[in-house]
């Protein structure tokens, strides 16, 4: 699969409330076209659980429309805020890829 | 446990030969022999073939329920096909040859003299059971039919294990 | 969607535990042991299933769990009053809930109007209201229980429903988990199953909600007030696994009235009483630092049984297969291989160690079983116009759930027999000096590898008399036999012999104690009974920790194996000339120790060839049915004790008399397993007491 041939969703380090506008955002363009989405989340630092339902409520549309997705080299902090919120079985049903 | 064991894959034997057409007229049948009779039971029901190997008796059961063996953790009644039809006992040794069959969900192993041949038969040349044999064969078979010269009788395996099933 | 099949199968797993909560709560409340946080537990409860119900769109049952909840409201804020008929009324309402979610589960539909009578009843109890009680006064409940807190851990689920302003609210839940962690060692659980696609999703909006395990040396009071600056009332639910009662005890009214204006407020900042309620994690009072480092924390997953089951047969096959390289090893001269030796003893330890764990993941506390006695008790105590105190010991015992499956009809119908037969109505108790209330006690343990259930009832105890003049009118004894009490006792597990002159509604259907005792008995267990007139009667019920694996011993009746179950084994003894001795009708007896017991030669029962019928060269086997039952098996040799695994007979074949099912030995061989309690029928009548004093 190309570079070209993805649709690349690079999340910001600071995933806070403030955040949560232009993340939502991003997840609807996501989800409203059709090559396989890839979320980047190498440069999380801050994690919140607004935006982790977002993500959550994104993996639910890419899922409907079978839109292929996945989460790249999440970071530390990225897993253990999915982990401590009792969603570590949510963020293992997605594919992570490293 | 040192038997010896002649396992098969029924399925693969099914797809074997045949084109589709004759296929759906046809079915598969394993042939065994008792005594100087042969008989056929359908490869649908057949899971496997082994080696006589001595039973465990059962106690207060008919005298052709042979008793019980071990097959990979299930316990699997034996029943003796000659006594079934009424012929007397089979003397069995490590030659003779015991065709598991599942009859639903249930195992059941059929001793019988030996197995000849997996052949196809063509449902339009099974013929119905002339009442000449003994009653007790007749209630389990379900036609005759003609495979190289020779009479085989088709038998209904859950019927030689029906009066077991209904006790 | 799979994930939301599983997410409702979750829900249904949920609901049932949730209900059976609800309705010890109920009880509580009803023994006076409940107090305001019980209502509030019990509100909650309710208020969770509707939550699920809604997301799921269950109509009905939303309808229902709605008017429930509205009632449940009142009753804790104390707009409406706690009376035993109110009590009533919400266990008819628990049971119509049980079977909106079981009609829920199953996708039928129930009738129209099932639950109308109680829905309708619900609303006008709330509509009632009933005295007026001043909204900040602590609700008033039968009685209020103030046991201090035992010190030590405590054990809490806490339910977390959040409503859906909750970010609006500037709450973030990761502080409050993290808040939470330092009280203790910590288990999260996140339902997400509410959560929409990204098209539908309103960011502002709440879609999540938790379940917390906490282990923790803090009191439930200090957990609830920390939560509650972050969380309202109707958002969370404390319940204490260990049972700890009295434990959320409200500090004092004053409390309450503060958290109401808060709530109407809508402002989580509090008067002058209170610490600033910011969000920063903080130390809590009384935890300090070294309310870490404690025990692991305590987490679970939810396993299909069916899986457990196919986990369990194959550690099985794996004892089975060890049992047969033990047997070829055994002909390998030790010295040649002693590594190969050592290896396979290893291995021996390995699977035996895996075995009992695979086993005690299916145990499960009795206390499943036990939960439902309180309200069998209070309906049929409520029938026959009695009154009565259960109390339930060694509720956290653990059994098999292949034998928990059993327990429930036999304690049923002990307690149904205690009840009806056993306890004196109040006015008799006065009369014989007794306090009104009848006691029934219930107590489960292991005992010598067996799990013991004793039930005592104080009541009148077996009328001897009536029970032996019954007996030899139904032929079940002769005048001339003596018994002794404990043998006539135990004749009350006669078929045929009720003594109530009127098949009573609750303890005739039918079913007496001789079926219940064959039941156990064709578990491998025991049901006797020992009373003392007019004091006491007590029930003893003993059976094998699992129907799975069983003790036994191996013996040889002619060329064929069997093995005979080592519980029923009482001592074996070659017999001496003249001890055996055949009666007039037929059957032969050993003379043992100023008793006479019948023989059961096996080779006749099983019709084995070749057997030895020399008696002075064969072994007897004393084996006991049940209390007063004793038989001797004659077999030919004993080959040995072994622990068996139990292999159906039944699933490719039929059951047979006399057989309790086969095992596998090490030689790759089947082994009939031996019936002990079967074993007479056919013979001689297992009802009559053969055990009579040596003339």
């Amino acid at each position: 699969m190309t570079k070209g041939a993805e649709c690349r969703v690079a999340l910001p380090a600071r995933l806070d409330i403030a955040a949560i506008g232009t993340l939502h955002k991003a997840l609807l363009a996501a989800a409203g076209q059709k090559k396989p989405v890839v979320i980047d989340a190498e440069q999380v630092t801050t994690l919140s659980t607004v935006c982790v339902q977002a993500l959550l409520a994104a993996a639910n549309s890419f899922r409907q429309r079978k839109i292929p997705f996945c989460v790249a080299r999440p970071s530390d902090v990225f897993v253990t805020t999915f982990d401590g919120l009792g969603l570590f079985s949510s963020l293992m049903s997605w594919e992570v890829r490293q | 446990m040192a038997q010896a064991q002649t396992s098969f894959d029924p399925m693969r034997i099914v797809d074997n030969g045949g084109d589709a057409q004759d296929k759906a007229l046809s079915r598969q049948v394993v042939c065994f022999r008792v005594g100087a009779e042969s008989y056929g039971v359908d490869i649908r029901l057949v899971r496997e073939i082994r080696a006589w190997s001595p039973t465990t008796n059962l106690p207060n059961t008919p005298d052709y329920v042979r008793g019980v063996i071990n097959i990979r953790g299930s316990i699997v009644p034996i029943l003796d096909v000659r006594a079934r039809f009424g012929q007397g006992q089979t003397e069995a040794n490590k030659a003779h040859v015991v065709i598991v069959v599942a009859i639903g969900a249930r195992l059941v192993g059929l001793l019988v003299d030996a197995v000849s041949d997996i052949v196809a038969v063509n449902e339009s040349e099974v013929k119905a059971v002339p009442d000449v044999s003994g009653a007790a064969a007749h209630e389990c078979l379900e036609g005759i039919v003609t495979i190289n010269e020779q009479m085989v009788a088709l038998v209904a395996a859950e019927r030689i294990a029906l009066p077991v099933a209904l006790n | 969607m799979d994930e939301i099949a599983q997410l409702r199968q979750t829900y249904f797993q949920e609901c049932d535990e949730v209900l059976s909560e609800f309705e010890a709560h109920l009880m509580a409340l009803d023994e006076g042991r409940g107090n305001a946080e019980t209502l509030r537990a019990a509100f909650r409860a309710i208020h969770s299933i509707k939550g699920g119900a809604s997301a799921f769109g269950y109509r009905r049952l939303v309808n229902f769990a709605h008017a429930l909840e509205t009632l449940l409201d009142k009753l804790r804020n104390g707009s409406a009053t706690l009376t035993a008929d109110t009590i009533s009324l919400l266990l008819r309402a628990a049971d119509i809930v049980a079977d909106l979610v079981r009609a829920a589960q199953s996708g039928g539909e129930l009738i129209e109007k099932h639950e109308g009578a109680v829905l309708d009843a619900l609303v006008l109890r709330a509509d009632a209201g009933a005295l007026a009680v001043a909204p900040d006064a602590a609700p008033t409940v039968a009685s209020v229980n103030l046991t201090p807190a035992p010190a030590g851990k405590y054990h809490y689920r806490i339910a977390f429903n959040p409503r859906s302003d909750l970010f609006q609210r500037g709450i973030e839940p990761q502080l409050m988990i993290a808040e939470l962690r330092q009280t203790g060692s910590l288990a999260v659980t996140a339902d997400a199953g509410a959560v929409p696609t990204i098209e539908a999703f309103d960011p502002k909006r709440n879609y999540l909600s938790w379940a917390f395990e906490l282990e923790t040396a803090t009191p439930s009071e200090t957990v609830a007030e920390t939560l509650s600056f972050v969380a309202d009332d109707d958002e969370l639910a404390i319940l204490n696994l260990d049972r700890a009662v009295g434990n959320g005890v409200p500090q004092n009214p004053a409390t309450e009235a503060t958290k109401a204006t808060e709530d109407s407020n809508g402002d989580t900042a509090a008067g002058s009483a209170r610490p600033s309620a910011d969000i920063a994690p903080r130390p809590l009072a009384g935890s300090g630092d070294d309310a870490l480092g404690i025990a692991p924390v305590v987490s679970s997953i939810r396993v299909d049984l069916h899986k457990l089951d196919t986990l369990v047969n194959l550690v099985g096959e794996l004892v089975i297969s060890q049992a047969m390289l033990n047997e070829q090893l055994s002909l390998v001269p030790t010295d040649k291989f002693p590594g190969l030796i050592r290896g396979v003893q290893e291995l021996s330890q390995h699977a035996r160690n895996l075995q009992e764990s695979v086993m005690s993941m299916r145990a499960q506390p009795v206390k499943l079983v036990f939960a439902r006695l309180p309200r069998l008790v209070r309906e049929v105590a409520a029938e026959t116009g009695k009154r009565i105190r259960l109390l339930m010991i060694g509720e956290d015992t653990e059994i098999d759930k292949t034998v928990i499956e059993h327990l429930h009809d036999p304690l049923t119908h002990m307690i149904r027999n205690a009840i009806d037969h056993g306890i004196e109505t109040p006015e008799e108790r006065a009369t014989m000096g007794k306090p009104p209330e009848g006691l029934i006690r219930v107590s489960a343990s292991h005992i010598g590898g067996k799990i013991v259930i004793q039930l005592a009832d104080d009541g009148r105890g077996i009328n001897r008399q009536k029970v032996l003049a019954r007996a030899i009118e139904k032929g079940i004894v002769t005048r001339d036999q003596q018994l002794n009490d404990e043998q006539i006792d135990n004749l009350i597990f006669a078929p045929g012999l009720s003594t109530a002159t009127t098949v009573s509604n609750i303890s005739g259907r039918g079913v007496g104690m001789d079926i219940v005792r064959r039941n156990i008995q064709r578990l491998g267990g025991r049901i006797t009974i020992r009373s003392t007139p007019g004091i006491e009667s007590i029930f003893y019920l003993s059976l094998p920790l699992t129907l799975a694996v069983l003790d036994g011993m191996v013996v040889r009746v002619g060329g064929e194996t069997y093995v005979v179950p080592l519980s029923n084994m009482v001592e074996t003894l070659r017999p001496q000339p003249g001890q055996v001795r055949t009666l007039v009708g037929g059957g032969d007896v050993l003379s043992l120790r100023g008793e006479y017991v019948p023989m059961v030669y096996l080779h006749r029962k099983f019709a084995v060839s070749q057997a030895n019928t020399d008696i002075s060269k064969a072994l007897v086997m004393l084996v006991e049915t049940d209390a007063s039952m004793r038989i001797g098996l004659v077999v030919d040799e004993i080959v040995g004790q072994q622990q068996v695994v139990i292999k159906s007979l039944e699933s490719n074949y039929d059951a047979i008399h006399g057989i309790g099912g086969a095992t596998i030995l090490g030689n790759g061989r089947v082994a009939l397993i031996v019936d002990v309690s079967m074993l007479l029928t056919g013979g001689i009548s297992p009802d009559s007491p053969l055990v009579s004093n040596a003339a």
